[in-house]
């Protein structure tokens, strides 16, 4: 009887933290949901705020698809380049960085060790760091007003090679050893063997990618219109009483893919982001390997 | 001895070359955009440059004017550490607990939850930045507004008494990423057999198991997700400065990425490789410290 009594408490206890964290979550969406239900709203229902528009409109929208820039450029060519970046972005990145995290995880050679403590202490090193330095040297290459901007910087992004590297360890070395003897190349290995079953952590780095790319302004860099990206046209807008709601649209255009993507494959990236952890304690373990080996 | 060591580590080398062909293309660019740009920041804080013409030698003449410069720098460096501690410590201690928590819950559903933060933290940004974009018409103004807290709209992220306050509370929105992920797993993943040893020892305290059997399984992934703290917490405001594009002034929220693109609109290379230097060391020391803290720690596991 008294047991009952306990569990039943414990249940209680249980569903009301559950509600009280669906209650949580719920207001932690609220700042993306206003956006985006705004951006449905007709001008004239923006002030007060309200929890759903009753004549939701797509106005907005059609407005930013159509609308031109300062300089006459339309807004659909930088969503146009902001599609490009991100797709080229993504081209050169998987396959520069599965290449290197291979390496870094799996091969046994004079200098990998150095490299993948570098690598470990540049996780530290988000782009936005090192942001106008790279307009500097850009500057200096010409091609700051260029789409490589963007791309080049983040194709070589060290939290990248991180994560893809963690990941490795889901391959196993005898798989990679046997493929050896048989004279396999790394080449061959890392992209006949490795790539297909890393496919969750190529997803999860290309969806965080996207991500940082689609939040991209150009700050600095763009100066030409045609080559601006999306998030670019942010600064333009404000919440002024004329383009209130095609700010809005234009949050939610940058907003939502992300939030998809992330929906969509939050199973690989979870995974991915299981196997990322700093170990510090390399040195040892190696060790410990090594006189496995030789005894 | 020592020969035979180089001769076996030129072996290797020779029978591995091609695994240095393909890391190349990586490091070439994390070479070119990463580590020249650096080390260029070093250099060229000792000269006096704005990328046309030569650079001139002027010696810490950079590093004294930052230092001169009315005190923007200084206040600049004071509000980027308070940024640091609210956001950076702050938003690790919401990760961790937000991972204990749910880790307590039935799986499902904490998985549901853990998603919805993550798609925030990787999308959230523009969305604040709406949000705090000033104007009657804004969320957050018609919202108070409308409802009667405040009579006449404000500018929050120009405002020096709010500023600070919507920056860090934005910035702690976006903080579940994937560092928090990494946690989440690692609770899920923790050594099971200790915490099972816990129950039959008749422990039910969470708190206890916390302690005793998950934190020390948990360094590498409270290590990982405190490293992606740090540039976020130094970085991540002027991100949202831009985005709703608030012009930069002289307030808590004044930080020192604000001063480097600042100066690096006004190409002053000079000061903006002294700033680089100062917040790239800022960066380094506050990692290595907690990296030695957790190697300190998890030598005694």
């Amino acid at each position: 009887m008294n047991k009952n009594k306990k569990q039943l408490v414990f249940l209680l206890i249980k569903i009301v933290v559950i509600i009280l964290v669906s209650i949580i979550a719920l207001g932690l969406c609220a700042p993306i949901y206003f956006v985006v239900i705004r951006s449905f709203s007709p001008t004239e229902e923006l002030f007060p705020i309200k929890l759903f528009p009753a004549e939701p409109t797509l106005r907005h929208f059609s407005e930013l698809l159509n609308g031109v820039g300062e300089y006459g450029t339309p807004f659909s060519r930088n969503l146009f380049s902001s599609l490009l970046t991100a797709l080229l972005t993504a081209v050169i990145q998987i396959s520069v960085v599965c290449a290197a995290a291979y390496v870094l995880a799996k091969v046994k050679a004079p200098g990998i060790k150095a490299l993948n403590l570098i690598i470990e202490w540049s996780i530290i090193l988000s782009p936005l760091t090192l942001y106008v330095l790279r307009y500097f040297l850009m500057l200096k290459m010409g091609i700051s007003d260029t789409y490589f901007a963007a791309v080049l910087p983040l194709a070589a992004s060290p939290l990248a090679v991180f994560l893809v590297k963690g990941y490795m360890r889901v391959v196993p070395d005898e798989i990679i050893y046997c493929a050896r003897l048989d004279g396999a190349s790394h080449f061959r290995i890392c992209f006949g063997i490795v790539m297909p079953v890393i496919k969750p952590a190529i997803i999860a780095v290309s969806v965080l990618t996207f991500g940082e790319l689609w939040q991209y302004t150009g700050e600095l860099f763009v100066k030409s219109e045609a080559v601006k990206p999306l998030s670019g046209l942010m600064s333009e807008f404000s919440a002024s009483a004329e383009s209130a709601g095609i700010f809005c649209a234009l949050a939610a255009v940058i907003t939502i893919p992300i939030i998809v993507l992330s929906a969509v494959f939050g199973k690989e990236i979870a995974q991915t982001a299981e196997c990322a952890g700093i170990r510090t304690e390399h040195k040892t373990k190696i060790k410990a390997q090594k006189s496995d080996k030789a005894v | 001895m020592s020969d035979k060591k180089r001769n076996s580590a030129a072996k290797l080398i020779v029978k591995n070359k091609d695994a240095y062909f393909l890391a190349a293309p990586f490091f070439l660019l994390f070479f070119v955009f990463t580590v020249v740009p650096m080390i260029a920041a070093v250099v060229f804080s000792f000269f006096r440059y704005d990328l046309s013409g030569l650079p001139e030698f002027s010696g810490i003449d950079n590093f004294s004017s930052l230092f001169m410069l009315g005190g923007k720098f200084t206040s600049a460096a004071a509000n980027s550490l308070l940024m640091f501690l609210a956001v950076g410590a702050g938003g690790f201690v919401l990760c961790f607990a937000a991972a204990w928590g749910l880790d307590l819950l039935p799986k499902k559903f904490a998985d549901v939850i853990t998603i919805i933060l993550f798609a925030i933290s990787l999308s959230g940004t523009a969305a604040t930045a709406v949000w705090l974009s000033g104007g009657l018409l804004d969320p957050l103004n018609s919202f108070l507004v409308g409802a009667g807290f405040s009579d006449v709209p404000s500018e929050y992220l120009s405002d020096g008494r709010y500023a600070f306050l919507c920056v860090a509370l934005s910035q702690l929105f976006t903080t579940f990423g994937i560092g928090f992920l990494s946690l989440r797993s690692g609770f899920r993943a923790v050594d099971r057999e200790k915490a099972d040893a816990a129950k039959i020892e008749g422990i039910k305290n969470p708190l206890w198991i916390l302690v005793h059997s998950q934190i020390p399984s948990l360094y590498p992934q409270m290590l990982f997700a405190f490293a992606v703290q740090i540039p976020f917490a130094f970085t991540n405001g002027e991100l949202l400065r831009i985005l709703s594009g608030t012009p930069a002034e002289d307030l808590g929220t004044y930080s020192i990425m604000t001063f480097i693109f600042e100066q690096g609109a006004e190409l002053d290379v000079g000061k903006v490789c002294c700033a680089e230097v100062i917040l790239l060391l800022l960066m380094t020391l506050i990692y290595a410290a907690a990296r030695i803290i957790v190697k300190k720690f998890s030598k005694d596991v």
